[in-house]
């Protein structure tokens, strides 16, 4: 694998692939003497421009959501049979001994596609034929910090670039007054967000993802008190001013000029943040649509709107996180909140970005660091029956950006423990992600302790059947 | 890392499975010539003995996951998911008679819970009158320090069905085994019985030893004839002779059984506990007393698994003459060589056995099973070597191959030597001191270094830059040595200094300064990954681990040598006589991550041992070792046994809270002074639900965050516990047995051979005994002067420190990838200077910072900018920005807010602004790392860090000019200069300047500044005092926000 990556490098390398060659020159000249502002162009066409990627913290059940299983209906209270027992793979809290949980959610086909969704997504189940389903995502780590890791970085280590600075540092951001990564965090309850999540890893700092709170906005932007936008303008001039005698005295030099502009950014930046952020400009339509008036859906809702807006202002890539799934207990109870808090939300991002016709070129993903196990967590009974965490066998999906609505791929066995069919690691949907908004993860790569990073280091290949 | 590559080992693993499979398909063995019993005749003597099934258990070492040989048997074997059984070098007695062989036996271990670790069904049910049934155990105590009997439950069982892996195999099932007589003259006591069914259990007299080889023989037997009828006895005989036969040391008859034995397994319970280790060995079943007590399994194994598809190969095997041309004509063109595909090299004869990466491929002894022939013998033309088409070997070339591993792999060590790990590399080669270059005009040379800089002026054709104003000088050497900008009464009292050695007493003045020390630590901190939490999901706080931070302050201003300061670090637990402070530099050790809910101890464990490896080839070595973790290093000359060798220093330590003893260690005991309020929560949170399960007890007496030997420490240090959701544990007894094993592609599940503690041998051959500390023996070879890496890596990261970049710019990778140096001989003539002086860090400082070449303005000139434009040879003071750190201290020194206490605990973001310390002494929680930290490029103690980014975005310049921070240093800045210059206008501005840019304005600045200073008549104010302090704070405000005051001139 490392040998066919190497040799790939290589060839794009002298086969002039633009992006990689020119990162890796762009690496060159910053790891020499000069901050060099590439020109980032994609690899090959892209057919999403902006991602946004709803993050469900805890971990909604596959079961509950997106992949029913009948069988889990009859053998409720049940041993795991031996013959699936069998396949699991030998994870921690895998909770194999433990007895079988129907799901408590009932499921309905939806759309011409006729795909089942749970009765925890009725709105969203209205757009299921924009939806591809992936049905059998897996990896082996059944912790959240790590799992989440894995889920946005690729491994669980948390020292490597979030797929977002990837995607940050390969394209750039289409704004110029806007940083191209941005994360927002709603209902932290539950496992705390992992910075790498965002994090720039060895990528330098100016990639990772800028954690926004979407009542305040792009932090700092708000000026202390004693200044006025005329003011603030002098005082800019001054600083102008002065640096470019400075830069005078010094010669041609990139880092100073880059420090120069960042102010001239940065001015922009505060100018135009809170514009983003301003939601009054939004029709009662539009408000309703994402729930901003209710209390469950306010939250996310306006993370979810705040998303289109960033879209439609060339922001490369969303991150939405919310907490709060994980259901070791009463899963009924709390994935009913957790539906509660998103259905409403998502279903308006979905709509609203296909009535805008932006939905064409922004790729939705939707999934959680794992999925959860068939079976109850220890021995509790009635409502009160939770769910362990299991990453063998879960669910995630896309939508927009190119993606073939109104499919499936991959399954999960008779109970849904472990993918039977086209089994796919996270690592393998961060190739497809990338490779839909043009970037060859073989290509793009980060000279780092002399090593030639790439997004996949541990292989990962384009679901091309995820594409129309 | 690695342990997520499970999509590529799975597919490794099914390869291997399917070979597996291929092999014993292909065997000359056919399973007919066996069961010719009648189960219709009753006998106590077969006619002919036959094993039915047997296992030999010589598997290659590692995991019994599936595994798939011996015969009899329908499937491959079956293990709990729980409890996985290894297959080991066997402790038992060795029966085998090859001499080539080194016993195997499986190794099982509790699981303090009902638990079928391994379990396989026959190929044949049986149902014929007479069964026996025989396997060894030896029982390996653990290591409980109580007299009382410690009850134990084993079982072999015999059953119809599988079960899971909590089945009880019960119920009318026999059960050969040990467990705690309930009565009876042992009754209290662990003896050999046998049961059918929980109830019928027959004692025997026979007690379970620890550490004892025991052979147990059970027979299975009908009264009434008939496959209908059931198994209703069961005897069994311990370590018994021939002539035993109609002794039985117990039996048990008369009782409801099965009529049909289809699965065979072992079952622990609830009284095994996972430190308990049971070998089993030698499983056969056969129709006669004979057939299972005449031969050992192993012996049958051999013989059954002659030849290849037929063709046995019965002559001496000829390395030279047979094996050497096929391997060669056939293998080697991928197979050899140091960077073989796939990493299997063929043409050094301990690489077959794994040696460099673990996984073997043949051992002397054990043809049939080894990978080498399962890979040329496989069925598949996809699974088969040579591949692609290729032609297969023919069956006789392959029986030859697997007769020359059967008959002992001899090798022809002329023909093929094992090749020494040497390098032409400079990097490895030995350090010698060169002769200072003689150059052309002495006048510039100041220290040696520049005559080696001068030289390259000169070979390049390049021009220095004149030596830069003495203003300059002034606010550099204070940047660079202490991290602070002088004051303007410091200023004045070095230009008002006239004497020849003013800048040497400025700079002795400032090595001398205890700020100093806070300014260079910070650097080796950030080599030292450390931080104050355990990183990781839950990064709950480690309130002890500032202390470490304090050491290394003190010891740069100490000017501790280095190789004492690496000693210290690597091996302060073992060091004598015994002082708080080496304990506490065991913290370089002691900043590795926890993980707080890795539910794998395993995994834990190894990222642990993975972390300190990695930051100590990166900050010590300067070498990417991580990259051997999984597999031979790609570019260097360091195999992954070198990484797991490495790693065997460290491996029988744990880290966590070590109580000090001397006086002068205590300090505050408030956790809630030092910790951010929210993670202080957390902490108690936590530790309440520790002290609930027992499992801590606050301490107050003073404490360190370091690392601990189980063996090595000085026995006087205490460990205490440590706050995590998955508490680290400290267990001496285990720890102490700990050995290291070569991770196959670096999975943590994957056990290959055991290595024992080694330095990288291209670095120098590891003398056969380290002695009884071999961390101290670690250490000493790591400081000595022989080491071609340590001093070169370390004058190289301090010139990169002084001028931004090092003489190798990868200041981290020495290695054959890493950066041609730009001067190899100045970088080898600081090397030897800081050995030949005491390994003082303090005086390659000197060398450096009196030289003319630092002294250089940074000045433009175009002509030596067309032939070094990016100044590698410094024909210039290159541009360099202030860290993350002097950027806030500096602030806070031209507002003369800066508090200058030294050391002790950290300050939480709550108390920020009422103890405005240096930047160093926030609280570093890796998740919460301080805003200006995460803001400018700090790390965030997760690596190794030789060199930060300079990152230049958008939201530096919104932090600096929006933030309350910002806006509070702006007004007290604002005070202070109308405090010194009343308002004077004039006056204001050249007081502002030279608090922050340690000059004065020239005309044109002093226009530009008036400007900005003018009233504007439209500002709404109570009065124009109130305007003139807010205008004068905007314009302190914007000179925060130059250039030239955060770039060191």
């Amino acid at each position: 694998m490392h040998m066919n990556r190497r040799m790939m490098l290589k060839e794009s390398a002298l086969g002039f692939g633009s992006l990689a060659l020119t990162a890796m020159l762009a690496e060159k000249s910053l790891s020499s003497d000069s901050t060099t502002r590439f020109s980032q162009q994609p690899h090959h066409t892209p057919t999403a421009q902006s991602i946004i990627f709803l993050f469900m913290s805890g971990g909604p059940g596959q079961t509950d959501t997106f992949d029913p299983k009948p069988a889990l209906d009859k053998l409720d209270g049940q041993r795991v049979p031996d013959s699936i027992a069998a396949t699991i793979p030998n994870i921690p809290r895998s909770g194999v001994n433990s007895k079988l949980f129907a799901s408590p959610f009932s499921f309905q086909q939806y759309g011409e596609s006729g795909i089942p969704v749970s009765s925890l997504f009725p709105r969203t189940a209205q757009m299921v034929d924009d939806l591809c389903i992936v049905r059998s995502m897996n990896h082996r780590v059944p912790v959240h910090g790590p799992g989440e890791c894995i889920a946005l970085t690729g491994t669980g280590v948390g020292d490597r670039p979030s797929m977002g600075a990837w995607v940050n540092y390969g394209l750039g951001s289409a704004s110029k007054n806007l940083p191209g990564f941005m994360t927002f965090l709603s209902n932290v309850s539950g496992p705390p967000p992992q910075l790498p999540g965002w994090g720039s890893g060895f990528l330098p700092a100016r990639y990772q993802g800028t954690l926004v709170d979407g009542n305040k906005g792009v932090p700092y932007t708000e000026m202390p008190g004693g200044y006025t936008e005329a003011n603030r303008r002098q005082q800019l001039d001054f600083i102008n001013e002065m640096n470019r005698r400075h830069l005078a005295l010094s010669g041609p030099d990139s880092e100073l000029e880059a420090r120069i502009d960042s102010y001239e950014l940065g001015y922009r930046m505060q100018a135009s943040a809170p514009e983003v952020f301003d939601l009054t400009s939004e029709s009662t339509h539009t408000r309703s649509m994402y729930g901003l008036d209710e209390k469950e859906t306010a939250e996310f809702g306006t993370h979810c709107l705040l998303a289109r807006r960033l879209v439609e202002r060339g922001v490369r890539c969303i991150q939405l996180r919310n907490g709060g799934w994980d259901a070791h207990s009463n899963l009924t109870s709390n994935h009913l909140k957790g539906g509660q808090r998103t259905d409403q939300p998502i279903a308006g991002l979905l709509q609203d970005l296909k009535e805008r016709g932006l939905l064409d070129s922004t790729l939705v993903v939707w999934g959680g660091e794992f999925g959860r196990t068939p079976t109850i967590e220890g021995s509790r009974t009635g409502k009160s029956r939770g769910r362990d965490h299991s990453p063998a066998g879960y669910t995630m999906w896309l939508a927009g950006g190119g993606v073939k609505g109104g499919q499936i791929i991959g399954a999960t066995d008779d109970l849904g423990y472990v993918p039977i069919e086209r089994p796919l690691s996270p690592a393998d949907m961060h190739a497809t992600l990338l490779h839909a908004l043009g970037i060859d993860q073989h290509r793009l790569s980060y000279n780092h302790n002399n090593r030639d990073e790439i997004p996949t280091v541990f292989g990962g290949e384009v679901v091309q059947d995820v594409f129309a | 890392m690695n342990r997520n590559n499970l999509s590529i080992r799975n597919l490794l693993f099914f390869l291997f499975c399917f070979c597996i499979l291929s092999v014993l398909f292909l065997t000359e063995f056919s399973p007919q010539s066996f069961g010719d019993d009648k189960p219709e005749t009753p006998k106590s003597k077969a006619t002919s003995d036959v094993l039915i099934a047997y296992d030999a258990f010589d598997y290659p070492i590692g995991l019994l996951k599936e595994a798939d040989q011996g015969v009899g048997w329908k499937e491959p074997w079956r293990v709990s998911r729980v409890a996985v059984p290894e297959v080991v070098d066997s402790p038992m007695t060795a029966t085998t008679t090859e001499p080539n062989l080194s016993p195997r036996g499986l190794q099982i271990q509790g699981a303090n819970g009902r638990n079928n670790p391994l379990r396989r069904t026959l190929a044949q049910p049986l149902s014929q009158r007479e069964v026996f049934v025989h396997f060894k155990i030896h029982y390996q105590e653990d290591q409980k320090a109580s007299s009382e009997v410690d009850p134990e439950f084993f079982v072999l069982w015999l059953d119809r069905l599988e079960g899971g892996d909590a089945a009880t195999h019960a119920a009318n099932v026999p059960n050969i085994g040990i467990h705690i007589a309930d009565r009876g003259p042992k009754k209290g006591k662990n003896v050999f019985m046998v049961r059918i069914g929980a109830a019928q259990t027959a004692w025997s007299k026979i007690e379970l030893e620890a550490n004892r080889t025991f052979r147990v023989v059970g027979r299975l037997s009908k009264t009434q004839a008939g496959a209908r009828a059931d198994y209703d006895r069961l005897d069994m005989w311990v370590d018994p002779q021939l002539a035993d036969l109609n002794s039985p040391d117990a039996t048990i008859s008369g009782v409801q059984s099965l009529s049909l034995v289809q699965w065979i397994g072992f079952s622990t319970g609830l009284k095994t506990e996972s430190t308990d280790r049971i070998y089993v060995d030698d499983l056969m079943i056969g129709n006669s007393w004979e057939s299972v007590l005449t031969d050992s399994a192993v012996q049958i194994a051999t013989q059954q698994h002659r030849g290849h598809n037929g063709i046995v190969w019965n002559k001496t095997v000829d390395f030279k003459q047979h094996v050497y041309p096929l391997l060669k004509s056939r293998c080697f063109e991928c197979h050899s060589g140091t960077n073989p595909d796939s990493g299997f090299r063929l043409d050094v004869h301990r690489e077959l056995l794994g040696y460099s990466i673990g996984e073997v491929l043949a051992e002397p002894g054990r043809g049939h099973r080894s990978r080498l022939i399962k890979s040329i013998a496989a069925e598949s033309a996809e699974d088969r070597m040579p591949p692609d088409g290729d032609d297969p070997l023919t069956d006789e070339q392959i029986a030859m191959l697997q007769a020359w591993i059967d008959q002992g792999m001899k090798w022809d060590d002329q023909l093929l030597p094992t090749p020494q790990r040497g390098s032409d590399h400079w990097a490895f080669q030995p350090i010698t001191r060169p002769d200072v270059p003689q150059v052309e005009n002495p006048d510039w040379v100041r220290t040696q270094v520049d005559a080696f800089i001068a030289k390259s002026h000169a070979d390049a054709g390049l021009q220095h830059a004149p030596e830069a104003e003495r203003r300059t000088l002034v606010r550099r050497l204070y940047l660079d040595l202490i991290g602070l900008p002088p004051t303007p009464e410091e200023v004045e009292d070095f230009l008002g200094d006239q004497s020849q050695s003013a800048y040497e007493m400025l700079v002795e003045r400032l090595l001398r300064s205890p700020h100093y020390g806070e300014r260079w630590g910070r650097y080796w901190l950030d080599l030292a990954r450390w931080a104050e939490s355990q990183g990781y999901q839950h990064d709950i706080v480690r309130p002890y681990a500032w202390r470490y931070r304090d050491y290394v302050i003190n010891s740069f201003n100490e000017d501790k040598p280095y190789d004492r300061f690496l000693k210290e670090q690597l091996a302060g637990d073992e060091l004598q006589p015994y002082s708080d402070e080496n304990l506490i530099a065991t913290g370089f050790l002691g900043a590795a991550r926890i993980s707080g809910n890795q539910e794998d101890d395993n995994i834990q464990r190894n990222d642990v041992l993975v972390d300190i490896v990695n930051a100590v080839g990166s900050t010590m070595l300067g070498l990417t070792l991580e990259c051997a973790q999984c597999h031979n290093h790609k570019f260097d000359p360091v195999s992954q046994r070198d990484y797991y060798q490495l790693q065997a220093f460290f491996t029988n330590g744990q880290l966590g809270n070590l109580s000090l003893r001397e006086a002068s260690s205590s300090s505050p005991t408030d956790l809630e002074k030092w910790i951010p309020k929210a993670a202080y929560a957390f902490y108690k949170k936590e530790v309440n639900t520790l002290v609930k399960r027992k499992m801590y007890e606050p301490v107050t007496e003073p404490q360190t965050w370091g690392y601990l030997s189980a063996i090595t420490s000085d026995p006087q240090i205490q460990r205490n516990p440590v706050v995590n959701r998955r508490p680290i544990p400290w267990r001496p007894e285990i720890l102490k047995k700990a050995e290291t094993r070569l991770l196959i592609r670096g999975d943590a599940s994957s056990f290959g051979p055991k290595v024992n503690a080694a330095w990288p041998e291209v670095l120098g051959i590891t003398p056969s005994s380290l002695g009884d500390n071999p961390r101290s023996a670690l250490s000493n070879w790591m400081a000595s002067p022989q080491n071609p890496l340590v001093s070169r890596v370390w004058v190289n990261r301090i010139w990169q420190y002084h001028f931004g970049r090092g003489l190798v710019e990868s200041a981290s990778d020495f290695g054959v990838e890493g950066a041609e140096p730009t001067h190899q001989e100045l970088l080898d003539w600081l090397a030897t200077e800081l050995m030949n002086n005491n390994w003082s860090t303090k005086h390659i400082h000197r060398q450096i910072v009196l030289s003319s070449t630092y002294r250089q303005q940074r000045r433009h000139n175009a002509a030596n900018a067309k032939i070094d434009l990016n100044n590698k040879l410094l024909w210039r003071w290159p541009r360099r920005r202030l860290q993350a750190e002097a950027i806030r201290d500096s602030v806070l020194v031209t507002t003369g807010e800066l508090d200058r206490t030294l050391g002790s605990v950290s300050v939480p973001p709550e108390r920020e602004e009422q103890q405005l310390r240096r930047t160093i002494y926030l609280f570093q929680q890796r998740s919460e790392m301080p805003s200006v930290m995460a803001m400018f490029d700090a790390p965030s103690g997760i690596a190794s860090c030789s060199r930060r980014s300079v990152s230049t975005v958008a939201l530096q310049p919104l932090f600096m000019l929006n933030s309350q921070f910002m806006a509070k240093r702006a007004a007290a800045l604002a005070d202070v200069v109308s405090h010194i210059a009343g308002d004077n206008v004039d006056r204001q501005i050249e007081v502002a300047f030279e608090r922050t840019l340690s000059r004065k304005p020239d005309q044109q600045e002093l226009n530009m500044a008036r400007r900005i200073l003018q009233t504007d008549p439209n500002e709404p104010a109570n009065d124009e005092n109130e305007i003139a302090s807010r205008q004068l704070t905007r314009f302190c405000h914007a000179l925060l926000n130059l250039n030239e005051f955060v770039y060191i001139p």
